[in-house]
């Protein structure tokens, strides 16, 4: 096991950050923190870090417990949000720094350097802009440098804090498949923070979901999206129509585990408020006599099949239905 | 004038005004800036080179000469180290009383520096609270150099820290914790993260801080004593010649404190001009 969390607890000024969390990260996988803001990921992440304590529990890394090291002895690369690049050096000072500061004995050598930072930057693509400061580049482009930069001193553990948080979509989008092959290859144990289910979805092997200072569920991304543990996972990992209250609780479905149906008696009767026919699914939504409105994804050829436009009359009816216990979190 | 586009008549003001308003802040400029700074060279040569040559080369105007240079380095290093530490302890860390600490920096520049002066006498001053235990230990502040240094650094503290305080806060601890995770010690992130983004700052606050240490009269008034060829700093000592009706010593020395004063000038307006280049490109 690469990282243990064992019982970490974390209080600030009354509230809970963190209450009694464990967790543990084989070695070489990617693990997604996934949670809404507030919920204690990235205090999770600066804990691992060192950058903040714990007021109970431990961290373990690689069998070692961390508690007693300082942030610059933990060997652990981390990305911010906000790039957190050195203004006044250039591109090449910034991935080198970490080789840099190296006490003399560890210290590669002067082209020993130059060599890992050419390397580094043929893989982040950016081989023509070592010279440059980072006010000079884009925000994609600086985050790869800061991953660069964090990956140079060949860190045991690395932590990414929202790191694609800033930026526009269409450039996340593009980042988040990098990373990916990027871990891939580097095998580096990783952590990611996101309030983005998308892009845990997408990257992580595993993810774990944290709602008010505890994780909810661990597991890899098909588990937590058919499986959900809780309403809380249910409802933040992907979409999630609340159907009747059933004496366990209330029940839920996704909108592809919906079929709609033009016979009366195939289901509750809905009109359908909302068509948007683009993509790989059209999406409907329809709204029920009580006035509750339903999410359904059906897919073209069923929808051509059934004829339906905004206005229409249609009967729907679950096809899987998972029940969760009443959660007043939410 | 006609190359500069004016703005049409009726969009601002009439353009007699403007021309009024002009000619009023000019003639202000000339009249109580230019013309007396002008008349301060003018009076220092009006007895010719050699008399204003001698009367730096004076013995007692050179002994206020060093002992203005010394008070002046020993208060911007003192003010410059202070004023890092405190603005790098107040930026980054949130303690109680935040807003009283920050005002507090501010005392210096509030009181009055004869005050100023007056509260080292009382600390120090043979009838002050450290007076006695000082005199048995054949330590003497007041009257003496080490007063002359203190009230200098005291009316000049503010300056570093007050300028460093909003770049703390805009750097933010991320730059820092970002060294400390790549394995850079405390003091390599000083040296290597937080310093190098606070240059352009601290050698404003240093400028400002020398400017006013080298000018500085009433503070250091209180506690010299006035000793002749002892501790006399260069505004004290032209007070002293120009009281003795020595016009041609005052004059010839208020030259050079000008002449100090427009240089240190030109050095912050070129440092803010760097400032604030480097600040767009980031």
């Amino acid at each position: 096991m690469s990282i243990e969390i064992r019982n970490l607890s974390k209080r600030l000024g009354g509230k809970t950050i963190l209450d009694r969390v464990s967790l543990d990260i084989p070695e070489g996988s990617l693990l997604a923190l996934l949670g809404p803001s507030g919920s204690g990921k990235t205090t999770l992440l600066r804990i691992i870090a060192g950058l903040e304590t714990p007021d109970e529990g431990d961290v373990s890394v690689r069998g070692e417990a961390s508690g007693a090291r300082r942030p610059q002895d933990r060997q652990v690369g981390f990305v911010f949000q906000h790039y957190a690049l050195f203004p006044h050096m250039s591109v090449r000072e910034n991935i080198a720094f970490g080789l840099d500061v190296k006490p003399r004995a560890q210290r590669p050598a002067r082209e020993a350097i130059r060599a890992r930072v050419d390397e580094l930057l043929q893989l982040i693509q950016l081989d023509s802009y070592g010279h440059r400061l980072p006010s000079e580049l884009s925000g994609g482009q600086r985050q790869r440098v800061a991953l660069a930069r964090a990956l140079a001193v060949e860190p045991r553990v690395l932590l990414l804090d929202e790191p694609f948080g800033a930026l526009d979509a269409q450039v996340r989008a593009e980042l988040r498949q990098w990373l990916r092959r990027l871990h891939d290859v580097s095998k580096v144990t990783t952590v990611l923070v996101t309030h983005d289910q998308e892009e845990a979805m997408e990257v992580a092997d595993t993810v774990a979901v944290m709602n008010r200072a505890r994780i909810e569920q661990v597991g890899p991304p098909r588990d937590i999206y058919d499986h959900p543990a809780t309403a809380f996972v249910a409802r933040f990992v992907g979409q999630m129509n609340q159907l009747h209250q059933v004496a366990e609780g209330t029940a839920f479905a996704r909108p592809h585990d919906m079929e709609l149906s033009l016979d009366p008696g195939e289901g509750e009767t809905a009109q359908v408020v909302k068509l948007a026919p683009a993509g790989a699914f059209a999406r409907l939504r329809l709204r029920l006599p009580s006035g509750r409105e339903l999410e359904v994804h059906l897919t073209r050829e069923r929808l051509a099949h059934l004829h339906i436009v905004e206005g229409s009359r249609v009967y729907v009816r679950p096809n899987r239905v998972q029940v969760f216990p009443e959660d007043y979190s939410i | 004038m006609s190359e500069i586009p004016l703005p049409a008549e009726g969009v601002g003001e009439p353009r007699w005004l403007r021309w009024t308003l002009t000619a009023v802040a000019v003639a202000f400029l000339l009249v109580f800036l230019v013309l007396p700074l002008a008349n301060i060279f003018h009076a220092a040569l009006s007895e010719g080179w050699r008399v204003f040559l001698a009367s730096l080369r004076d013995e007692e105007a050179a002994q206020a000469i060093r002992l203005s240079l010394l008070s002046t380095g020993a208060a911007v290093l003192l003010s410059g180290v202070f004023g890092l530490a405190a603005a790098w302890f107040l930026g980054r860390h949130r303690i109680p009383g935040h807003g009283l600490w920050v005002a507090v920096l501010d005392l210096p520049f509030a009181i009055s520096p004869v005050v100023a002066g007056l509260m080292f006498v009382l600390l120090f001053g043979l009838d002050g609270w450290f007076g006695p235990w000082l005199d048995r230990h054949n330590t003497q502040i007041i009257f003496a150099k080490p007063g002359i240094v203190l009230a200098t650094a005291f009316v000049t503290f503010p300056f570093v820290a007050r300028e460093l305080l909003p770049l703390v806060e805009a750097l933010g601890p991320e730059a820092e914790e970002a060294a400390r995770l790549l394995g850079a010690s405390p003091w390599q992130t000083f040296w290597r993260v937080t310093l190098p983004a606070l240059k352009w700052g601290l050698l404003y606050g240093v400028i400002l801080c020398a400017s006013r240490a080298m000018g500085e009269f009433g503070a250091v008034s209180v506690v010299s004593g006035h000793i002749r060829g002892e501790t006399m700093t260069l505004p004290l000592h032209i007070e002293a010649v120009y009281n003795e009706y020595q016009f041609g010593a005052a004059f010839a020395c208020a030259s050079l404190l000008s002449l100090v004063a427009l240089v240190s000038l030109a050095l912050k307006s070129f440092v803010a001009w760097r400032a604030r280049r480097d600040r767009e490109a980031a």
